[in-house]
């Protein structure tokens, strides 16, 4: 049975919205703020969290067995307004859990504070390091994080991961896929209607169709940085698609072995989660 | 010119009080919840945490020459309610230094993330480790905390501040003086009233005075586990003397170098400040 249910979706999605002059555990951001982070929110956007978390444990659970949550530190790397911690710190299983959130968004930082209970928040930059201590935490999650990361900032945050994490730790993080590719093109081309400024912003990126999926399909990250954002340099933050053979070329020199490699077969768009394990 | 000024504390102490629907940068937690860490609350309160601050400070800068706080990073260590922490985060001059509070109080430091702004905290136990990259800290300071360790946390805890200290980075610790022995006799002895019930408790701990003051002068620590409390065991907290001797020996084996050793006796009654510099 999956940890999260959608009763934990519904509890937290119905919950009411801060304003400045109160600050209640477990309060939502504005729809504003959250849709700022992934273009959804609310019960949307929890329960893309949800669906993401479960998959992780679910995964970790097909690769050592039952997952014991008591005494175990967990970094949600890109913790954005903290949906996904939010549901985590209202699940009894974890109430003996470290939660720990890592963004740069200072803003989201604040509110985070604010409405997240029992979770340690610290702020990053562009470029490692982060605060905290080498082979500490037994898991480390990033959606929607390498998905924007040129190859020299992912490759620096996957040897700081690697730095905190205990021996046989897990890591779980989000890329986009090859169809990335094609659904920029098919905006761009009109097959695929532009719903929003994301994809008009995304039918100018990765121009040169035949080149990425060549280069995909070599093993390399393939970099756009056309839809920018995030208040980062556009060497640093961009739209990023990451092949399979990069993870088990990359992240296995660094010391992980390559868990799961899913790419959502429901969803041809959504982002494929990949699961890494430290070495002991 | 001292860093900290009246102005400062009369800002900090005349904020409005947090309530439980109004939790705003800065709102201070209630009196008795101020009261309950070092016995003063408001204006009080903050005076003592910027007298401990700037005597810090001048300290350092006539070791050092003058700080440049940018890109400092700076660990309140024990930070209860924040106080110190709200001084420092107040002034322009550390806008660009990080900021960190350790504590094993949870409401605490609850209260300390919902209402100081752009500062981390992170939950620590009886003993190390805490969460804090190793190397990573300029400043750590600890008021009023090894004031209440027994040996084998003093030393351990020690040795954790040196680990996350760089090299050329200060601790700056408390301990209570040599007279505290004759102190609590004062109130056994009933030559000095007592007026609360710290002074009461008092009044049982460190009864055979003269082989406490023997342990003192042959540069032991004097530990009893008399008043208690902080919800931690007796075999940890309690009231501790820690004579220079001591500090020198054990802190220097761990490579530290003795700075300063600032001890005032009555009718001020402040704790004994050792500021430490990592040398290695």
């Amino acid at each position: 049975m999956p940890l999260l249910t959608e009763e934990d979706v519904k509890s937290l999605a119905t919950k009411p919205v801060i304003n400045e002059t109160d600050s209640f555990d477990f309060y939502n951001p504005s729809q504003i703020f959250q849709e700022g982070f992934t273009g959804v929110s609310f019960e949307t956007a929890y329960l893309e969290a949800l669906r993401f978390l479960n998959h992780v444990f679910e995964k970790i659970e097909a690769d050592s067995g039952p997952y014991n949550f008591k005494g175990k530190r967990i970094v949600d790397f890109g913790s954005g307004w903290g949906r996904m911690l939010r549901l985590l710190r209202t699940r009894r299983e974890l109430d003996e859990t470290f939660l720990y959130g890592c963004e740069q968004h200072a803003g989201a930082l604040r509110l985070c504070e604010k409405t997240v209970p029992r979770v340690c928040f610290s702020q990053t930059s562009s470029f490692p390091p982060c605060d905290l201590r080498s082979g500490f935490i037994d898991l480390v999650y990033a959606y929607s994080v390498f998905s924007h990361l040129n190859a020299p900032p992912h490759l620096a945050w996957a040897q700081e991961i690697h730095r905190i994490l205990k021996p046989g730790g897990y890591t779980c993080v989000t890329v986009q896929r090859r169809a990335f590719i094609s659904l920029c093109r098919e905006y761009r081309d009109g097959s695929k209607s532009m719903q929003n400024n994301w994809h008009k912003l995304l039918s100018g990126a990765f121009l040169d169709e035949a080149d990425c999926l060549k280069r995909y399909d070599a093993g390399e990250l393939v970099f756009d940085y056309s839809t920018g954002g995030a208040g980062l340099t556009n060497d640093v933050y961009g739209d990023a698609i990451v092949p399979k053979a990069f993870f088990e070329k990359h992240w296995t020199r660094l010391g992980f072995r390559l868990v799961d490699f899913f790419e959502p077969p429901s969803n041809i768009h959504a982002q494929a989660r990949v699961l890494l394990q430290k070495l002991p | 010119m001292a860093l900290l000024t009246e102005a400062d504390i009369k800002a900090l102490s005349e904020k409005p009080v947090l309530e439980e629907n109004e939790l705003l940068d800065f709102h201070n937690p209630p009196h008795a919840f101020q009261q309950m860490f070092t016995g003063g609350s408001f204006q009080t309160s903050y005076n003592e945490a910027a007298m401990f601050l700037n005597h810090m400070f001048d300290r350092i800068e006539e070791h050092s020459g003058k700080i440049d706080f940018r890109g400092k990073r700076i660990v309140d260590f024990g930070c209860g309610w924040g106080r110190m922490l709200r001084l420092l985060r107040s002034r322009p001059e550390l806008a660009e230094a990080e900021l960190f509070g350790c504590d094993q109080h949870p409401e605490a430091l609850r209260i300390c993330q919902k209402t100081i702004p752009n500062a981390w905290f992170s939950k620590t136990t009886a003993y190390p480790p805490c969460a804090l990259r190793s190397g990573f800290v300029d400043i750590v300071y600890a008021y009023s905390v090894f004031t209440h360790l027994n040996e084998a946390p003093h030393l351990l805890w020690a040795s954790e501040l040196g680990r996350i200290l760089r090299p050329g980075g200060y601790a700056c610790v408390t301990v209570q003086p040599r007279d505290f022995i004759s102190f609590c006799k004062d109130f056994r002895e009933g030559t000095r009233p007592p007026k609360n019930p710290w002074h009461e408790a008092l009044a049982k701990a460190f009864v055979d005075d003269v082989d406490c003051f023997r342990r003192y002068d042959a540069g032991e620590i004097v530990f009893d586990d008399a008043v208690g409390g902080a919800g931690v065991g007796g075999d940890v907290y309690g009231d501790a003397l820690a004579p220079k001797a001591f500090i020198e020996k054990h802190w220097g084996r761990m490579g530290f170098k003795l700075v300063d050793w600032f001890e005032q006796s009555e009718p001020f009654r402040l704790q004994t400040r050792a500021l430490l510099q990592k040398v290695r």
